[in-house]
């Protein structure tokens, strides 16, 4: 069973519904991004052009109000002595290139491996973008997913600083924050997302998270078995540092190179020491108040 | 990979930099300022000191007037102000933040006008404690503001940044009741003034060094030239007041102004810092990345799989 | 389609096009259907069908003949439906300069396209190699509706077709290429009614009677598809291409269509999910021919009709039926042909096929390496370097293709080749390819915010070798030259492009997508610029997935320094033009 949030399913009780989310296996994402003009499309989000950034085929660079789906690629060199493809000699040889000339031949077995990844809002079990909300406009739905209700958000920005992922943001000219819904409007409908529903590989998985979370460790199973040994499961676990995410990762590297941060952790697990310091400092205050006007001759 | 070996996406950052514009670092100063001030003038008027307790008044007043404005104007719906009343949320510092600048604003309101006009004396007599009492909170709630967020040198500072807050909400407190005051009638001020200013510079310095390697914003590029301006100046400002504004009006106006400079200008620096440490990745990974290493934290990946039970 | 000496009958026509066995054996059934779906009762086994009405071909009329003959001003007028050659085509700049010769050009797309525009916004324009008042074409820009304001059907390579029905009207005066088509028809008819001239029965005879509906009097999209799919005398729909008849008893559009309408019902228009039928997927709408799925699936049964292996079971012989059965798919063989069966001396057409023997629409029924027909560059495959190449053909002594066509003209220059005097000037090689983010020429996709700033720019993918070689910056601009033109794009060095070591020497490849043009919200150059005219004698198309080229840090001249800089490579290559 998924971890319950605050208010799912409890506040819900016989309307809530069975908690949904992504599971994005990366290790079949093949870059076509199709999940960003789907969801651009079908939530009818601005357009945000870039230009050219010459960071691989990435025009998008991170999610934000504009973005909810950004597809990252990451290209990364592996040498053919990577996987004990060539001999140890010519794998010296070639380290003797780089230092001699500052660069390498690519020579027959040397392989580029290009890393492509969906991103997308975590809808974290401990939301620290809901948490802070101080107008309430951040909510959890019936589906146990983060919502922020466009007619109630006053553009105050906590959300944006609270968030660890960096997903959500301020829409320009229009002053609220913005970020993916997780298709509310379709799920409503009993329809998928849209980003979902348009992955041509299901890089992208949509489903009951507690259901996701078993495809996601079958699917890590054998991608190791079958030697990937830096495959990962990311946020898909209660223990972490935001009780698990409703969309979580198959990764083949570290977080930090697909952008993520390796240990998120929602800022609300600190927030009694938080409120404790605050309370302590304004007492002090009060004492040297207190010594400043009395404590003269 | 950037020099400190911190991997990341091509430097990308991984967090937001925060949306808030100067009219927070403003908010901060005058919070800060209103709220120490509500104390001193209530404090001053129990010891006598009419003369302070109703310039402090006047003070705490101008401060909890300002202070909403800037806060409605950071905002992105302005005309949505209202909304942060339509819950309390303890999870929120700026729920509670809201909830007690509007109670301390009241509170406040009622008293300066009783101090300025004579008028409404009984409500003012409730009033002044508890404009006292809220303005506390009023001053260093902002460090729970800042540090309940995901941005790692707000974050990293949580224990330290309100004791900062609260010297500075003192020495910004009484730098503008020294200045506005006569210097007969401002010694509870003068003392307020380089005791706050000391609390600030110590709880900062040990702020400073509770960061460590984090606490890098805060000794480069804006936010390291504003730190250092401001430390320079909160100290001078605190001399001057210390040394010479028992004796001379207008060492005091000068002291008044320096020091008020500085406070506001730390809370620039605290603000402008948190940009900075948001917009390097290796802030945020590599903390995050140590605390993996040393085991403390797991982290949010996993590679080992939990073979399905079936 | 007949050429006016050599098919002077039908008959003649189909001895000369239909090999005598496998599924083409039937060729004249066909043809015959075909000729009574287009000029219905007026086609009798008198007049031969009205073969006398199908226009005569004289020549190459393949894309790249034409723009050549149109560069030599023997082209009139020229329709241009939802393409744009000065984008897509190679050598862009001659396809451009063959247009300004044209008495008129009608287009009809989306927007108005670099082809649209070109007699006022081109590369050539912008050079002051041409001036529009110089340019006599007289230009139709049509506006174009888009598949969603449509009813009708995509093939996709796999032959499947997939009908879609118009989910809103067009905007404006934009009408589906069928309401063009059509209503063009009928005006042609209305402007010859009553002519007595023989000649104009071809065009007064043929069946038109298409329904309209709506305010624009937009023609039944399914009244075509029925045509096309095939009747029987009696009005009734024909299920495949096997029902038609050489005697005026069927009619039929297309015959590898024939069926799409079977039972009365538009097969491509079925949209069974896949959660309710099997993998084969046989009822989401329907592929040519037969809705059969895997063409020659018979091949996936051993000569005795038993699968090669049970876990990849596809189409097998049932004996005790006495048919070829399987997963579903429509068997691509005779349904009751025996897996022994073996035909007799006298047998043609499908009845000449083994039942071992798959591959129906070849007359021996055999899949082919050693190809004795159908290809100008048979019968065996072999390597050749493309007609630009820094190495020689080391596989074979004949360099490049014999059967070739290149066109040596002033407009067309083509590089030295390995060994030649001047090859060193165009050292690299250079590539094209499209990228995911847009369609083919762009008019699809740059002018869709969503896709065009994904990829807002041209750029070039280089190694970081050459980078190196060159001082060629990530991030800022390269300037790539060839005989044709020369073309800015921004640089991306990247290790996916690797420099080999080939025949002794370092070989580096310049990468660029080809979809951008002056047209739409992101801009840039062609890639197309570069490339010359060097065809496949098959199928004519050009060479566009290798040339040679030089490319330098910085952007390119503007105005006649353009040209001043690629003369000056011409010189140094010692190209002649």
């Amino acid at each position: 069973m998924s971890a319950e949030t605050l208010a799912w399913p409890g506040s819900y009780g016989g309307d809530a519904k069975p908690r949904v989310g992504f599971f994005t296996d990366t290790s079949i994402c093949i870059g076509c991004k199709a999940c960003e003009v789907a969801c651009k499309e079908w939530n009818r989000i601005p357009e945000s052009p870039q230009g050219f950034t010459g960071k691989s085929y990435d025009n998008t660079l991170d999610l934000g109000a504009n973005t909810w789906r950004h597809v990252a690629f990451i290209e990364q060199r592996v040498p053919a002595d990577a996987d004990g493809g060539a001999s140890l000699v010519e794998a010296a040889e070639r380290g003797g290139l780089v230092e001699r000339e500052g660069l390498a031949t690519s020579k027959e077995g040397d392989g580029v491996r290009w890393l492509m990844s969906s991103d997308v809002c975590k809808h974290c079990t401990e939301a620290a973008c809901l948490e802070v909300c101080p107008t309430g406009a951040l909510f959890r739905t019936e589906f146990g997913t983060v919502v922020v209700q466009e007619d109630v958000c006053n553009g105050c920005g906590y959300c944006v600083s609270a968030c660890p992922f960096g997903v959500l943001d301020r829409r320009e000219g229009d002053g609220r924050v913005w970020k993916c819904t997780l298709c509310y409007d379709r799920l409503k409908d009993d329809r998928e997302p849209a980003c979902a529903q348009a992955c041509p590989t299901n890089s992208i998985q949509f489903g009951e998270v507690d259901e996701l979370r078993e495809r996601a460790e079958k699917r890590l199973a054998k991608l190791r078995g079958d030697g990937q040994s830096e495959a990962r499961l990311y946020l898909a676990d209660e223990e972490d540092g935001i009780g698990g995410a409703g969309a979580f990762f198959l990764l083949l590297d570290e977080p930090e190179v697909y952008g993520l941060p390796p240990d998120p952790v929602d800022s609300r697990r600190h927030l009694g020491a938080i409120w404790a310091a605050t309370g302590a400092a304004a007492a002090a205050l009060g004492a040297g108040l207190v010594a400043a006007v009395f404590g003269g001759r | 990979m950037s020099e400190d070996g911190t991997r990341s996406y091509y430097g990308q950052p991984v967090i937001k930099e925060p949306v808030w514009s100067p009219e927070i670092p403003a908010y901060l100063f005058t919070g800060g300022l209103a709220g120490a001030s509500a104390g001193l003038a209530y404090l001053a008027g129990l010891r006598g000191d009419e003369e302070l307790a109703r310039r402090a008044w006047i003070a705490a007043g101008a401060g909890v007037s300002a202070s909403p404005l800037l806060l409605i104007s950071d905002l992105g719906v302005p005309r949505r102000f209202l909304n942060m009343l339509r819950m309390f949320k303890v999870t929120s510092p700026m729920s509670v933040g809201s909830w007690i600048l509007s109670a301390s604003g009241l509170a406040t309101s009622v008293a300066t006008a009783n101090a300025v006009t004579g008028a409404l004396p009984r409500a003012a007599a409730a009033a002044r404690p508890a404009a006292a009492l809220l303005g506390l909170p009023l001053s260093t709630y902002t460090a729970a503001l800042l540090t309940n967020t995901a941005i790692p040198v707000w974050h990293e500072a949580r224990g330290v940044l309100a004791f900062v807050f609260a010297g500075g909400s003192a020495a910004s407190a009484s730098a503008v009741a020294v200045a506005v005051t006569p210097p007969r009638h401002a010694a509870p001020a003068r003392r307020l003034a380089v005791g706050g200013a000391a609390a600030e510079l110590i709880a900062l310095a040990a702020m400073e060094r509770r960061l460590g390697e984090l606490g890098e914003p805060l000794r480069s590029g804006r936010a390291g030239t504003l730190n250092r301006l401001a430390k320079g100046i909160t100290l001078a400002g605190a001399a001057v007041i210390g040394a010479r504004a028992g004796r001379s009006r207008a060492a005091a106006v000068a002291g008044g102004a320096i020091l008020a400079a500085g406070t506001l200008a730390e809370r620039w620096a605290i603000f402008r810092a948190g940009f900075q440490s948001a917009a390097d990745p290796k802030y945020v990974v590599g903390p995050q990345r140590r605390r993996i290493e040393e085991g403390t934290a797991r982290g949010g990946s996993r590679q080992a799989p939990r073979l399905a039970s079936a | 389609m007949p050429e006016p000496d050599a098919h002077p009958s039908l008959e003649r026509f189909v001895e000369l096009n239909g090999p005598s066995n496998g599924a083409w054996g039937e060729l004249s059934s066909y043809m015959v259907s075909l000729l009574k779906a287009w000029w219905g009762d007026a086609a009798t086994e008198d007049n031969e069908f009205c073969f006398h009405n199908l226009p005569r071909i004289d020549g190459d009329h393949s894309h790249y003949a034409t723009m050549l003959k149109m560069l030599d001003g023997g082209v009139k007028g020229f329709f241009a439906v939802g393409q744009n050659p000065t984008v897509g085509s190679a050598n862009a700049r001659l396809q451009c300069m063959a247009l300004s010769k044209l008495d008129w050009l009608v287009l009809r797309d989306f927007s108005e396209t670099e082809t649209a525009a070109f007699w006022h916004d081109s590369p050539e324009i912008e050079s002051g190699d041409v001036r529009t008042e110089d340019i006599g074409t007289e230009v139709f820009f049509m506006p174009a509706a888009a598949y969603t304001e449509k009813d009708g059907n995509f093939t996709n390579t796999q032959r499947l077709l997939q009908w879609h029905h118009k989910a809103l009207e067009p905007p404006g005066d934009c009408r589906s290429d069928l309401h063009w088509i059509y209503h063009l028809g009928r005006r042609i008819r209305e402007k010859l009614a009553g002519s007595d001239d023989p000649r104009d029965r071809a065009i007064l005879d043929l069946t038109w009677g298409y329904p309209v509906h709506g305010p624009h009097d937009e023609p039944d999209a399914d009244a075509v598809l029925r045509e096309i799919g095939g009747r029987q005398a009696d009005g009734s729909f024909v299920s495949g291409y096997e029902e038609l008849e050489d005697d005026g008893s069927t009619a039929c559009g297309s015959w590898i269509h024939a069926g799409i309408y079977a039972d009365g019902v538009n097969q491509s228009a079925r949209k069974r999910p896949h959660t309710e039928q099997n993998w084969v997927a046989t009822e989401w709408g329907w592929a040519w021919p037969k809705n059969t799925r895997l063409l020659y699936n018979r091949a996936s049964a051993d000569p005795e009709g038993k699968p090669w292996s049970e876990r990849k079971r596809y189409v097998w012989w049932d004996a005790e039926e006495g048919r070829w059965t399987g997963l579903g798919d429509n068997p691509d063989f005779p349904p009751d042909k025996e897996p022994d069966y073996e035909p007799g001396r006298r047998d043609r057409a499908m009845a000449a096929i083994r039942g071992d023997a798959p591959f129906v629409l070849h007359p021996d029924g055999l899949g082919w390496i050693y190809a004795p027909s159908g290809l100008v560059d048979g019968p065996l495959p072999v390597h050749y370097e493309p007609q630009e190449s820094p190495f020689e053909n080391r596989l074979y002594a004949q360099q490049q293709n014999p059967t070739r066509q290149v066109f040596h003209r002033p407009e067309n220059p083509y590089h030295p080749t390995d060994g030649e005097t001047g090859a060193a000037v165009f050292p690299f090689v250079l590539t094209t390819y499209r990228l995911t983010e847009h369609h083919t020429a762009g008019g699809m996709s740059r002018t869709v915010p969503y896709l065009s700033e994904l990829q807002p720019e041209l750029f070039c993918e280089i190694s970081p070798q050459l980078a190196q070689e060159r001082g060629l910056e990530h991030g800022g601009w390269a300037t790539i030259v060839s005989a044709r033109q020369a073309i800015e794009a921004r640089v991306m060095v990247t290790d996916r492009v690797q420099s080999l070591e080939v025949q002794g020497r370092t070989m580096h490849v310049v990468g660029v997508p080809y979809h951008w043009g002056r047209r739409g919200l992101v801009t840039g150059d062609s890639a197309n610029e570069l490339l010359p005219l060097a065809l496949d004698s098959n199928v004519h198309i050009s060479e566009y997935k290798v040339a040679t080229c030089d490319i330098r840090p910085g952007r390119r001249p503007r105005g006649r320094d353009r040209a001043a800089l690629v003369e000056e490579y011409r010189r140094r290559a010692g190209v002649k033009v």
